[in-house]
């Protein structure tokens, strides 16, 4: 009795303690991580330096420090120097960093590196290629290849550089806006703008001609994607009549065939049910398309990063104008890395979900707003790691 | 102990190279400089005895012998000039035995570092055991490679490359002089 | 040239669901198409039967109101991300000098990624003059930042506290939480890298590498009187500090693990040898126990007990490995060819190395203990100098093809080669502590021509020069502090 009071006692004193010391009546600037930097300063390193050189002899040449003037012992920093050992360290060991991310684990990342495509690219660089005078006798292929023109946006469509009188608008006017039926159909709106200059690859400055062929280039994933064939095949017989069904869900693993074939066959089966309500019919492929490719020209992929091979899965509401409620918007699933990797991904699909929106929201059809009242958007970055 | 007495040996040794030969990274001539009156041999009253003109100087044996060859682009074969030389290298340290010699092995500037090192030492290593084949006591000779850490020349042409691209024997008094 | 634009813009959807850049999404959609009909396998009949067993189980209802739309989105761009960075503010009168330098020293680490854009500051339309004040996000987005970063700086009796926050713009979140760091006001810069590390960190979830040191050899006078001197600096060439004076030939430093010591070839004696230098305090001596006369290329293991360097002997470079605390010297390749520049693989068990074995320069991989090595390196060109990604999935290198010198990096089998640079001498790639920028040297050609470090991010978009008083070389990173 006197024990478990005890133990009351004892744990709702800590829940005080908790809310009062704790951060849980948070103000609206919150709490501050604090740290202190130790920084051993220059006179004092010179002063080491000068110390331990004394010994060697000092001919002719000057003096490899610089400013030898004593440093003052108490001015130095007593937190990295206060060892009794005889070799102060100049180079601070400083308090970490209060919030230490673990170190994330060296783990390989497949498909990191893009390669240079060897066909000739679609932007062909105006520029003749740099003349060199070595011989080329061991090249293969001394004709000069168009040279991707390098560009800091790369991205599935190339876009030629703006003429300078254009101005660059950040993004071209053109999925999100209302009146475009479908991606089938878009054009710009504004004369006067043009895209940022894009490139569809990463043009390093070893891509010239000279250098090309030496890249061993790895062929694109298409066999993958034929690997996943069966499995997305199988159900469909179950749901033949309904061509124009939802995008059935992905499954964020792919690969597991028999998982994949029950969300086909899930969401083919219920496909009757769904032509049944009252909520206007479903999405053409050419409304879904238009919301893809505007959610896609804001997503930013950062392909050397742990984070580019996280596959997330974000949920949304949407309000009857096309709007993204910012509230709703929820990590649903990842699968493929750390949880850092997966926080950053997911803030990355959040901006781009937010951002395209624009001030006008997506472009949706409104008589079907039960059909996209809700919507679960899959950010899955394996295509572009290749890029 | 070992290692540091032996490494006061080889700055000992240095050193005194260095005292007879500054300039060593210089653009020294080589062979057929113009001083070929040095081949009527015999030291002559008319002779500036340490000068080029001298058979038994390193200045002779630098300017008239030759003291250096020359290698193609990443290779350490000797070539049939170079053996030419080297045979006169070989002639001049049989006559003046008390010269110990430190044969530097250098690259041109188009390889990386570390490889250049390595290939300067198979150079300098070619040249050394070419002379011990020509009877040299290999304990008067030893080499070090500088890779392309001491060009002579510093064009970006071949005609500069195939200069750096050498190994030179540099001359020393031996211990018993 | 909009009309162009337009174009090439309105072939793109068609051709990405055609074509394939989103396959699976496109073949969700018109599957449902195929004939019935087809041969019925068992793994089929199963998945089947399992999905018709969860599609009763299920309650009808959800489905009825028909679920969320799903999208799948697989083609992103890849772009810079936006950002700004007003001046810190300043909250004590001392510290004003400071508030632009932070947040320039700042932005110049992002930038310097390659991975961020700023904003540039006469865009701004907000004026952030209170660190507390709420932060104007419809500003911010208007000038379409993505990320803002807001400080502040004080000053008090020669030490400066530095403040800050990141925001989410788009979607008015605070990323992580308010920090503060605190240092003697002549390591500003530290802290400004301190900071820009922490932005890094909460922007792709990976450590960052603007606070740490780089050791390199300092280069002056012309090219054929060349003085070296190994130096240290901060990562972006600030804060040199010399190490040796240019007496005798230094080459190719290289940092412990930890960074307390350094690893260096010298001519000090004569020959090459292997030295290592304590950093603190400055005081070297030639590693113990090194065979052979000739030794260079030295490099730490991972833990930082061992070396692996090469020796040579006669026309013939083996590569070695040493305990530092002593003991005899193993020999790990036996070939008569150059086998030089090891390297070791941040788990330590396994050595990427170069050698000639195959008649030029190629890269081999062999495990610590010894063994055939194997070879990784098959195109065209000579290869040298490989060195280990920390995060273990790439090796850059040297490569050497027509003429021209390029840093590159591989994937550990050798497979997807991509070259970052080009030039007429670039070599000595090093990693950043984080694996995601290389640093190297590229020299100038010709009677004038001076070596310079450079750095470039793994992906290649970002090549920068990097400033250092004189010429400088062989660069070698060390741990982020």
């Amino acid at each position: 009795m006197r024990r478990s009071f005890a133990i009351s006692a004892g744990a709702h004193a800590l829940v005080i303690l908790w809310a009062l010391v704790g951060n849980v009546f948070r103000p609206d600037p919150p709490e501050f991580e604090v740290s202190a930097v130790s920084v051993i300063s220059e006179a004092d390193f010179a002063a080491l330096s000068e110390a331990a050189q004394a010994p060697t002899v000092q001919p002719d040449i000057v003096a490899p420090t610089q400013a030898p003037e004593p440093a003052p012992a108490p001015t130095r920093d007593p937190a990295p120097a206060s060892e009794s050992a005889p070799e102060p360290t100049p180079i601070p060991t400083p308090e970490p960093e209060p919030a230490p991310e673990p170190d994330p684990a060296p783990e390989p990342i497949p498909d990191p590196a893009p390669q240079p495509v060897p066909e000739p690219q679609p932007v062909p660089d105006p520029l003749p290629p740099a003349v060199e005078e070595v011989p080329q006798v061991l090249a293969p292929e001394t004709a000069p290849r168009p040279k991707p023109r390098p560009a800091t946006r790369v991205a599935a469509d190339p876009v030629a550089a703006p003429e300078p009188d254009v101005a660059e608008a950040e993004e071209a006017q053109t999925a999100a806006d209302p009146e475009t039926e479908s991606a089938e159909i878009v054009a710009e709106t504004q004369e006067a703008t043009a895209p940022p200059e894009t490139a569809t690859e990463i043009v390093t400055e070893a891509d010239e001609p000279a250098s090309a062929p030496a890249a061993s280039v790895r062929p694109k994933t298409r066999p993958r994607d034929v690997a996943q064939q069966p499995a997305a095949a199988t159900p469909d017989r179950t749901a033949p009549e309904t061509p124009d069904a939802p995008a059935p869900a992905q499954p964020a693993e792919a690969g597991d065939a028999v998982a994949s074939a029950i969300a086909e066959a899930l969401a083919g089966g219920s496909a009757p049910t769904q032509a049944a309500t009252p909520s206007g019919p479903p999405l053409t492929r050419g409304e879904r398309d238009a919301l893809r490719v505007a959610v896609q020209r804001c997503w930013l992929v950062d392909v050397g990063s742990e984070a580019a091979n996280v596959t997330v899965t974000v949920s949304m509401d949407m309000d009857q104008g096309g709007r993204v409620v910012s509230s709703s918007l929820r990590l649903v699933n990842s699968s493929g890395g750390t949880g850092s990797a997966a926080e950053t991904a997911f803030q990355a699909a959040r901006r781009a979900i937010l951002r395209c929106q624009g001030d006008t929201g997506y472009a949706l059809p409104p008589e079907k707003y039960e059909q996209w009242k809700r919507i679960e958007m899959t950010f899955n970055p394996d295509e572009m790691r290749l890029r | 102990m070992k290692i540091f007495s032996k490494a006061l040996i080889l700055t000992i040794a240095l050193g005194l190279a260095a005292c007879t030969n500054g300039d060593r990274f210089g653009a020294g001539g080589g062979a057929g400089d113009g001083y070929g009156a040095g081949a009527n041999g015999g030291v002559s009253g008319g002779i500036l005895p340490g000068s080029a003109n001298d058979p038994r100087s390193p200045a002779y044996f630098n300017q008239t012998v030759g003291d250096r060859v020359l290698f193609a682009v990443d290779q350490s074969t000797l070539s049939a000039q170079a053996q030419a030389t080297l045979d006169g290298q070989a002639q001049w340290l049989m006559t003046n035995n008390d010269y110990l010699a430190v044969i530097e092995g250098h690259a041109d500037e188009q390889g990386t570092r570390e490889y250049n090192i390595a290939l300067g030492a198979r150079r300098a290593n070619a040249t050394m055991e070419y002379l011990i084949s020509k009877g040299i006591a290999p304990n008067r000779l030893r080499f070090v490679s500088y890779g392309k850490e001491r060009p002579v020349e510093v064009c970006a042409e071949e005609a500069c490359y195939a200069k750096n691209r050498r190994a030179v024997t540099v001359i020393s008094m031996g211990m018993g002089s | 040239m909009s009309k162009s634009a337009a174009t090439i813009r309105a072939s793109r959807p068609a051709s990405g669901f055609v074509g394939g850049v989103s396959h699976r999404y496109a073949k969700s959609d018109e599957g449902r198409n195929v004939p019935q009909g087809k041969r019925f396998g068992m793994k089929q009949l199963m998945a089947l039967c399992l999905a018709l067993l969860a599609a009763v189980a299920l309650p009808a209802a959800t489905q009825a109101q028909g679920g969320p739309l799903r999208i799948e989105i697989t083609e992103g761009t890849i772009e810079p991300m936006a950002y700004a960075v007003p001046d810190f503010v300043a909250e004590t009168p001392g510290a004003s000098q400071y508030a632009q330098q932070l947040a320039r020293v700042v932005a110049d680490d992002l930038t310097g990624t390659g991975l961020f854009r700023e904003i540039p500051r006469e865009a701004h339309i907000s004026r952030v003059t209170s660190f507390e004040a709420p932060v104007q996000f419809t500003d911010w987005r208007t000038v379409n930042a993505l990320v803002l970063l807001t400080g502040s700086v004080a000053e008090q009796g020669g030490r400066i506290t530095v403040k800050f926050r990141v925001w989410d713009v788009f979607a008015g979140t605070e990323l992580g939480q308010g920090m503060q760091f605190a240092a003697t006001a002549d390591g500003w810069r530290r802290l400004a890298h301190k900071v820009a590390d922490q932005v890094y960190m909460r922007l792709t979830g990976e450590s960052g590498y603007f606070d740490s040191r780089v050791v390199f050899v300092s280069e002056s006078g012309p090219k054929d009187k060349r003085a070296k001197r190994l130096a240290i600096m901060d990562y972006d060439g600030a804060n040199v500090q010399y190490l040796t004076d240019s007496r005798s030939i230094v080459l190719a430093p290289r940092f412990s693990p930890n960074g307390d010591r350094v690893l260096y070839t010298s001519y000090q004696t004569g020959e090459p040898r292997v030295h290592i230098l304590n950093v603190g305090s400055v005081q070297s001596q030639i590693l113990p126990n090194a065979s052979g006369v000739m030794s260079f290329a030295p490099r730490f293991s991972p833990d930082g007990s061992k070396v692996v360097y090469s020796v040579t002997t006669g026309s013939n470079t083996d590569i070695y490995l040493m305990d530092i605390a002593g003991g005899a010297p193993r020999q790990l390749t036996f070939t008569p060819s150059i086998d030089t520049a090891p390297s070791f693989s941040p788990d330590g068990s396994r050595i990427v190395f170069e050698s000639d074995r195959s008649g030029a320069q190629q890269l081999y991989i062999m495990p610590v203990g010894g063994g055939e090595p194997t070879r990784i390196s098959f195109g065209q060109g000579r290869y040298g100098t490989p060195v280990w990604s920390p995060r273990g999935d790439l090796i850059a290198f040297t490569k050497q093809l027509s003429g021209r010198f390029h840093i590159g990096v591989m994937r550990t089998d050798g497979s997807e080669e991509r070259l970052l640079t080009a030039s007429p001498l670039d070599e000595g790639p090093t990693w950043a502590p984080n694996g995601r920028v290389i640093m190297f040297s590229r020299e100038t050609l010709g009677a004038q021509g001076t070596s310079s470090l450079y750095s470039v991010d793994v992906a290649g978009r970002k090549l920068t020069r990097v400033r250092t008083p004189d010429g400088g070389s062989d660069p070698a990173w060390g741990p982020l502090q």
